[in-house]
């Protein structure tokens, strides 16, 4: 635990000063320091934001969308089965063939 | 004691376990064979994937013509015809309404009619063909009036962003058209119709984005 503790310690300063100081982050020329009035520039800065992004949003589009037909699937599956063992609850337990000699 | 306290193999449970089929008809008289059908094909999710990469090609077009645009004093440059609005209003009404009929001939193969499949597919491909048909006169129109890929930035993304998408409508009615004829044998069922759904996805795809392509070009 602790060390996994010391070892999460560079990531979160990492996270936290790009919350805390938001101007550092954006420092690369695509992101920040081009955007001042120049259009075109504006217009590489968004773009390259997001086509960084678009891959990202089509795998998790991807990922939920397969998860959700898996877990509906797992969904009925187990509706179909309470149904199945539902009806096997009304079967006759003895229909007295046993008993025949 | 060893032997006593190792653990029991636990069942598989969850949908790969529980979603089986059985096929019957393999011969020599044994046990029928189980299968697994997943919920999702690899073809469907080979389609889905494929759609992804073709989605980041007409992002990255998309972010040129962006930046072109940006780029430029006046959009359209005013020596260059202004693109037609009337016609290719239509035109998105036509490939709106094809999506439409694509979504019958789907509701038709899973309802097992194979009459309603066969025409549901053929008002597509025509509407699809009908929508090339316009793309291509008012293409010609164009370029009769000096519009052409040489004619600056403008002709240049105009033509390789409505031309990649036209070769996409191009490659949907050719798979349509091999749809069909698979329908036409009568292969397709309720409990078997992958083919109609995937080419149904990828056909969506190209009406949708067509409708974004059109609001950007056209309309922005």
């Amino acid at each position: 635990m602790e060390r996994m503790r010391m070892q999460m310690r560079w990531p979160a300063t990492v996270l936290a000063s790009a919350l805390l100081v938001p101007a550092a982050v954006l420092a690369c020329p695509t992101c920040n320091d081009a955007i001042s009035g120049d259009p075109v520039a504006a217009a590489f800065s968004v773009t390259t934001l997001a086509l960084i992004a678009m891959p990202f949003l089509l795998i998790g589009t991807i990922g939920s969308w397969v998860t959700y037909v898996y877990w509906r699937a797992g969904r009925r599956e187990s509706a179909a089965n309470a149904a199945s063992s539902t009806d096997a609850a009304w079967q006759p337990l003895w229909t007295g063939e046993e008993s025949q000699p | 004691m060893g032997a006593q306290s190792l653990p029991r193999p636990r069942p598989v449970e969850g949908p790969r376990r529980r979603r089986l089929t059985l096929i019957h008809g393999s011969g020599g008289g044994g046990p029928p064979a189980t299968v697994w059908q997943p919920p999702v094909s690899n073809a469907q999710l080979g389609v889905v994937i494929f759609i992804a990469f073709e989605t980041m090609i007409f992002a990255g077009l998309v972010s040129a013509y962006w930046v072109l645009r940006s780029g430029s004093l006046a959009w359209p440059p005013p020596d260059l015809p202004r693109l037609p609005l009337a016609v290719t209003w239509v035109n998105t009404v036509m490939l709106t309404f094809s999506a439409f009929t694509m979504s019958r001939a789907v509701a038709a193969a899973r309802a097992d009619s194979t009459a309603g499949l066969r025409s549901a597919l053929v008002a597509t491909a025509v509407l699809g063909t009908g929508f090339l048909a316009v793309q291509g006169t008012e293409w010609v129109r164009l370029i009769h009036q000096g519009l052409t890929l040489s004619s600056g930035s403008y002709g240049s993304i105009f033509y390789t962003l409505i031309g990649l998408h036209a070769a996409h409508v191009v490659g949907a009615v050719v798979w349509l058209l091999a749809v069909l004829a698979i329908a036409r044998r009568g292969r397709y069922s309720t409990a078997d119709h992958a083919g109609v759904t995937i080419c149904a996805t990828y056909w969506y795809f190209v009406c949708a984005l067509w409708v974004v392509l059109f609001g950007i070009v056209y309309l922005s």
